[in-house]
């Protein structure tokens, strides 16, 4: 057998996998969006071309839960990004200390967000921990997870807490690289720490700045761990996201139609929002830098 | 700076001190936070009764299936497309890139429909088998190969080796940085990993920790903070082990994962 095709039989288990578990799901799932599909009930049902969208279009539920991740990624990446840039520069400067501080704030990021949503569910809860200090301060208790108001933003500082160390890493590793000639001439000529940070450690970073914010967005917007386990989309809708209407549509309603629309809506809506970003911020290098 | 640290370790603390509490788990005040009397009873409790013990094991299986393939799959897909002609090498990145680009959530049900056809829908295969070859270790083990000098091989195929003897005789024992990197970090998402395996799995019979923990705080019976706790602890330990012995690895699979986007 010759050495090309032995490498070739390499590739085997990679592109069995890659067909039948990458391309296929997402085939699968564009073509059942114009489709009436049933698994349990005889399969497939014939096509009924966009009204699997229309269904999803005119369901409030639907809107409520577009308004709920993008208030959520909106809310959450931004935030993340600054405080662990911020986070990632006090590090840096922290000589000895360095190492604790580092493993110390990413702890939580090792742990599993199914943990940390069960651990925060206590800490929110009408006895837990946030209303005992709360207490200690003089305010009252409230039900952070039960209120239709308070519920999202509960999950989501939740979210910045549990992201933050691990952005920072990313952080670190970019502030690492760049090259202190750049630093020792910015102070030759006198400027201060935010002009050095403006003028030559954030432009240096850029790319990484971005790809944290892409990559966090993308992750943002499939928010969905924490709702099973902290709030099921409740109270009254308040956090119902994307991902957990797309999850009932398909497992409670069996309407694997409307969810795979749904499927398909996000996808867009992330690489939408992934592609602009990346322009936007690609543009703001031109004026800073 | 500590200071800050400290309370940002607050909630994993409270996690802690709550799996050890043997009364209740109401808080009175801050000084309930430090037990007066610490018991292991509430691991105890948890690992005999229920369902705990078989969700621990069902990772423990999982993710050990998941960790191997990847070392070994992974590799030689990675080995086979760093010694392949640019070409046909530049069609398989843009493959690779483009898997790992696609967002989880759309994988949800059109994974659910087809291992129900097959039928392995709640078993061991449903969360092992999609798992098996991930992109980016593929990618990032094909930026390392790429880098070790082809001469050796060469070499053993003038010995007339074949090109499995070449690769596990040179190549993969050469990969071992990267393979560490790749297992720890495979270790880490597979066992944190909650969206698949909550919606592939319906019976306690496949479940892993995650999403066993999930299920059991939504019983019909009021939560029992203290065993919930317990249980959060017991799977957060491993990956928190690992995290302390493999530090260097974990960050550097994150970042020159960065580095390439």
């Amino acid at each position: 057998m010759k050495p090309s095709t032995q490498r070739a039989l390499f590739l085997v288990p990679w592109l069995v996998s890659f067909a039948l578990f990458s391309t296929y799901p997402i085939l699968f799932s564009l073509g059942v969006s114009f489709a009436e599909y049933n698994p349990f009930r005889g399969g497939f049902a014939g096509f009924v071309g966009l009204e699997n969208y229309r269904n999803i279009f005119s369901d409030g539920l639907f809107w409520r839960s577009c308004i709920n991740t993008i208030f959520f990624v909106v809310g959450t990446v931004p935030p993340t990004a600054v405080l662990s840039l911020l986070l990632a520069l006090l590090i840096e400067k922290a000589g000895r200390l360095k190492g604790v501080l580092r493993t110390g704030y990413f702890v939580p990021s090792v742990v599993s967000l199914a943990v940390i949503s069960l651990v925060f569910k206590y800490l929110y809860s009408k006895q837990g921990f946030l209303n005992l200090v709360a207490g200690l301060f003089g305010g009252s208790g409230k039900e952070w997870l039960l209120d239709p108001n308070l519920a999202l933003p509960s999950i989501m500082v939740m979210d910045i807490w549990a992201s933050i160390g691990y952005y920072a890493i990313f952080y670190l590793a970019a502030l690492q690289t760049v090259p202190q000639e750049l630093y020792d001439a910015a102070r030759v000529d006198g400027a201060g720490r935010l002009a050095v940070f403006r003028a030559v450690t954030l432009p240096w970073i850029r790319p990484v700045v971005i790809f944290v914010v892409v990559v966090n967005t993308i992750r943002a917007f499939q928010v969905f761990v924490e709702v099973v386990i902290m709030t099921r989309g409740g109270p009254m809708g308040s956090t119902m996201t994307l991902v957990y209407y797309m999850y009932e549509k398909a497992f409670h309603r069996v309407d694997i139609g409307a969810a795979s629309a749904v499927a398909f809506v996000v996808f867009l809506l992330i690489m939408f929002f992934a592609l602009v970003q990346t322009r936007l911020l690609h543009k703001v290098r031109a004026s800073v830098g | 700076m500590l200071a800050l640290l400290v309370i940002n370790l607050v909630p994993l603390a409270v996690m802690v001190s709550l799996s050890i509490k043997g009364e209740g788990t109401v808080l009175r005040g801050l000084g309930d936070l430090i037990p007066s009397r610490p018991t292991l009873e509430n691991f105890s409790e948890i690992v005999s009764k229920g369902p705990f013990a078989r969700y621990f094991l069902n990772s423990t299986v999982v993710v050990t299936f998941v960790v191997l393939g990847n070392v070994l799959l992974a590799s030689m897909a990675a080995y086979a497309i760093a010694r392949t002609r640019s070409r046909h090498a530049g069609i398989m990145l843009a493959l690779l890139i483009s898997t790992m680009m696609i967002p989880k959530h759309i994988m949800m049900i059109p994974l659910f429909t087809l291992l129900l056809r097959m039928n392995l829908v709640d078993t061991y295969y449903a969360l092992i088998l999609p798992f098996l070859v991930d992109a980016f270790n593929v990618f990032f083990l094909h930026q390392y190969i790429k880098a070790i000098p082809g001469e050796l091989e060469e070499a053993a195929f003038i010995d007339g080796a074949g090109v499995f003897t070449a690769f596990s005789r040179v190549v993969f024992p050469a990969l071992k940085p990267a393979l560490v990197v790749v297992a720890t970090n495979t270790f880490l998402i597979n066992w944190n990993s909650f969206l698949l395996p909550f919606v592939l799995t319906n019976t306690d019979a496949a479940r892993t920790l995650p999403v066993g923990l999930a299920i059991f705080s939504q019983g019909e019976h009021s939560v029992d903070w203290g065993l919930l706790m317990a249980g959060s602890t017991l799977a957060a330990i491993p990956t928190i082990v690992a995290f302390a012995f493999f530090q260097k690895h974990i960050v550097r699979g994150i970042t020159e994962g960065a580095i390439r986007g």
